[in-house]
């Protein structure tokens, strides 16, 4: 009986959230037809065609190959400085003491801001790309992990200390592991950050990359093609953030995790 | 004074000034620090700046006083702040409105929380500069068109954690309700509310921080005045000490808010504990 | 003595999400009288905490039933009161109004008679001058008593209690079980209070009558009754006939407290 249930709750959310989805779909659909002007707005059924047209033409690969290249570099980077300052914020008063007015006005200052500045002074290769990805994706991994060491609670500390775990190890051995689930957190909204940034950097400076395909869509008032290239950001987002999400749930199922934005 | 300090080995004391001195060193010490590294990196950057002595490339903390000054005395700033601040101040207070009826609503129905989702997650992961320039071809370069980015940057960590706290609320006393008969009306307004306002503060901070930053983002792509449209104007024209006057602005209004709120939040809630940042 | 409450062949059954089957109570017997302080002892699993929440009418028996004054027991009444584990004090209320939070809602009372009973109560719990204190301020044993207070402030004919010292360290833990009598006057105002526990000396000290719970399904395997006038102090924990109780029901549940530890 109680196996059932549990089932029947999960397919009951299937189905809600399907039905909602199709809800939506059937307004776009309607608002479209409403709207003639193409250029204006459009409807689903188009947006899908174009999509699928793009990659079966092959045009895509290119653009996915520059973003997916700044995405990966900069969030990678991103992840080894976040975490490693992160655990320095956590394990250091010192560092805590002197840097933490740092650390809130950096989360404070809007990064995006900075992008027309990083362009002027680094031109508009890779890197000046990649450091504007690493920008806005590395403060939500330092805090995060920041958080996540401090509140490795006093017992495991204790727990270390009692069996004479030197200093230098107590961060890989006990902090690092004990914090983990924070860390993945940060690495999870850092995913969103990053692929703000690469958005933002194409903007900028670049010629080429799917941020820089959706602005020439919207310069063109290609609105199919636009919305398409939205609909895969937002959906290259959805899925890095689902995959996360599961591994987090994994490694920490207490964790209410809604609420570590 | 008539303790012997800590550390020390003999009970001679300090002048009372000195005393005085150790002891606002000992209790103020994280400030003191934190002063201290910051006017460390004003200095660096003063130091740079002076290296490179080029204004086409960077800029010193006075060139930016300096210039914030010439632009109040100009009164350019002015349009610029009321701009920004209409949208943030509509957006966001539209956003937390409605957020916290939608998470109230969402914690109260499982239907609707369930039907709703998909969509309220799709809408979140789309990112800011992708939202800002298809609302400004449907909505116009106005405040409008400003004011739906920002209510859709800022909405949902409203409504999220509205919800969670609500459900985390209630699930903790349940039990305590049932065994004194407590009315579902009197649940609500007794337990239910008091209890989600730490939660719901929490969500207000985060959805503020959103609708800051997404002052910059939405005007990035195109506007009529605002401090954003002033830092990527300013910055297109190699204009770096106006750019550094917006961003400081911005940066400046985050902190405020986020500061005001948490002091809300210690008022509200002096029983629970405000995170740090 | 007047019969208050009559359980018939009650017993509980409940699935787990995992789907296991779970038999918490079966063919449970017992009439309980005012005026009486019961104990429930057992191991951890035994049932006796869903036969506490069914005595109040938060869970319903699958089998049998549970009367009260004659009349069955459907769902929880204000003649009831539950003394939980966990202090479940609202963090947002001081001691008085989280004393109040139980008579609220009783229109017979105005407000200057609420406030009276709490004052009372707060009295009666030794938490005089605390009033304007909010829980975070409190130690674990406060905030115990003032979850006491809120109880009694109902004036129940049936004060419950789920292992109420199970989180206070042993000194306290002994204190507050010779405070309780002073604080809960059962014999004159004709109350039954029903003590759950799994400590077998608290169950011994503090109760009239004991009753021994065998591990899941949950059964009565004794009834004793304690041979000794209330209110009692600390020092007949020494008693030899004490002892001896203490060891047989200790004898009872052994076996059943190493099926409890096997799971």
């Amino acid at each position: 009986m109680g196996a059932i249930q549990n089932l029947y709750h999960n397919r009951h959310q299937l189905i809600n959230g399907t039905l909602g989805l199709l809800v939506v779909m059937a307004f776009w659909y309607w608002a479209d037809r409403m709207v003639a002007n193409e250029s204006f707005f459009v409807g689903p059924w188009k947006v899908l065609q174009t999509t699928v047209s793009l990659f079966t033409t092959g045009t895509i690969y290119p653009h996915l190959k520059t973003s997916g290249w700044e995405f990966l570099m900069g969030y990678g980077i991103a992840a080894m400085i976040g975490i490693s300052l992160g655990m320095a914020f956590g394990m250091s008063k010192l560092v805590r003491e002197f840097l933490d007015p740092w650390l809130g006005g950096l989360y404070a200052t809007p990064t995006v801001a900075l992008a027309p500045l990083i362009i002027i002074w680094f031109g508009i290769e890779l890197t000046p790309k990649i450091i504007i990805v690493l920008l806005t994706a590395v403060i939500d991994i330092i805090i995060n992990t920041y958080t996540g060491v401090i509140n490795v609670g006093q017992e495991f500390r204790t727990l270390g200390m009692a069996f004479c775990v030197p200093k230098h190890q107590m961060g890989v051995k006990i902090l690092l592991p004990g914090s983990l689930p924070y860390i993945v957190t940060g690495l999870r909204l850092a995913t969103s950050r990053a692929i703000v940034g690469v958005v933002v950097a194409e903007y900028f400076g670049s010629s080429e990359g799917l941020g820089w395909l959706l602005f020439k869509a919207l310069d063109t008032y290609n609105m199919p093609l636009m919305i398409s290239c939205a609909s895969l950001l937002a959906g290259t987002g959805i899925v890095l953030n689902q995959a996360i999400l599961a591994v987090e749930k994994r490694m920490a199922p207490w964790r209410d995790t809604k609420l570590q934005e | 004074m008539g303790k012997t300090p800590p550390g020390r080995l003999t009970d001679r004391q300090d002048s009372a000034f000195s005393g005085w001195i150790k002891a606002a060193y000992r209790e103020n010490r994280m400030l003191l620090h934190g002063i201290f590294s910051v006017a460390l990196g004003l200095l660096l950057w003063e130091i740079i700046d002076r290296w490179f002595n080029d204004k086409y490339f960077f800029t010193g903390p006075d060139e930016v006083i300096r210039e914030f000054i010439h632009l109040v005395r100009e009164g350019e700033i002015w349009i610029h702040l009321r701009y920004s601040a209409l949208e943030g101040l509509y957006g966001f207070t539209l956003a937390a409105t409605a957020g916290v009826l939608f998470g109230t609503m969402l914690a109260f129905s499982r239907t609707l929380d369930e039907m709703s989702s998909p969509i309220l997650i799709g809408l979140y992961a789309t990112p800011r500069p992708v939202v800002a320039p298809l609302f400004i071809v449907w909505l116009g370069l106005g405040v409008a068109s400003k004011v739906a980015v920002i209510f859709i940057a800022s909405f949902f960590p409203v409504a999220i954690n509205t919800t969670a706290g609500i459900k985390n609320v209630e699930s903790e006393f349940r039990m305590l309700g049932r065994a004194f008969q407590v009315s579902p009306w009197a649940m609500f307004t007794k337990i239910i509310i008091p209890g989600s306002l730490p939660f719901l503060i929490a969500g207000l901070r985060l959805g503020y921080s959103r609708a800051i930053v997404t002052i910059m983002v939405a005007e990035m792509f195109g506007s009529e005045a605002g401090l954003g449209y002033m830092i990527v104007h300013a910055t297109q024209v190699f204009d770096i000490p106006k750019m550094m006057v917006g961003i400081s602005m911005l940066t400046l209004w985050g902190i405020l808010g986020n500061e005001a709120l948490k002091l809300v939040e210690r008022r509200a809630t002096p029983y629970k504990q405000t995170l740090g940042i | 003595m007047e019969t208050r409450i009559r359980v018939e062949e009650v017993a509980k059954t409940y699935v787990k999400p995992t789907g296991e089957v779970v038999h918490a109570l079966s063919g449970v017997n017992m009439t309980l009288e005012s005026g009486t302080f019961y104990s429930f002892v057992g191991p951890s699993g035994c049932g006796k905490t869903t036969l506490l929440h069914m005595l109040h009418g938060l869970l319903s028996p699958t089998d049998g039933q549970i009367f009260f004054n004659g009349e069955k027991v459907t769902g929880p009444t204000s003649n009831k009161a539950l003394v939980f584990q966990q202090a479940l004090l609202l963090p947002w209320r001081n001691v008085v109004d989280n004393i109040k939070f139980g008579i609220e809602n009783d229109r017979t009372k105005s407000e200057p008679e609420r406030q009276k009973i709490c004052e009372r109560y707060i009295q009666i719990v030794g938490l005089k001058g605390f009033e304007g204190h909010y829980p975070h301020e409190l130690s674990g044993g406060m905030q115990q008593r003032v979850n006491l207070a809120r109880a009694l402030a109902v004036n129940p004919e049936i004060l419950l209690m789920d292992e109420p010292f199970g989180s206070l360290d042993a000194q306290t833990r002994q204190l507050m079980q010779e405070e309780l009598q002073r604080m809960v006057d059962w014999k004159r105002s004709g109350k039954i209070v029903i003590f759950v526990t799994h400590d077998i000396e608290e169950a011994v000290f503090l109760a009239d009558k004991v009753f021994v719970f065998s591990f899941r399904p949950g059964k009565i395997m004794k009834e004793i009754d304690i041979p000794f006038p209330t209110p009692r102090s600390l020092e007949i924990k020494e008693d030899p006939t004490f002892l001896k109780i203490k060891r047989e029901i200790w004898s009872l549940l052994a076996g059943e407290a190493r099926k409890a530890m096997a799971e």
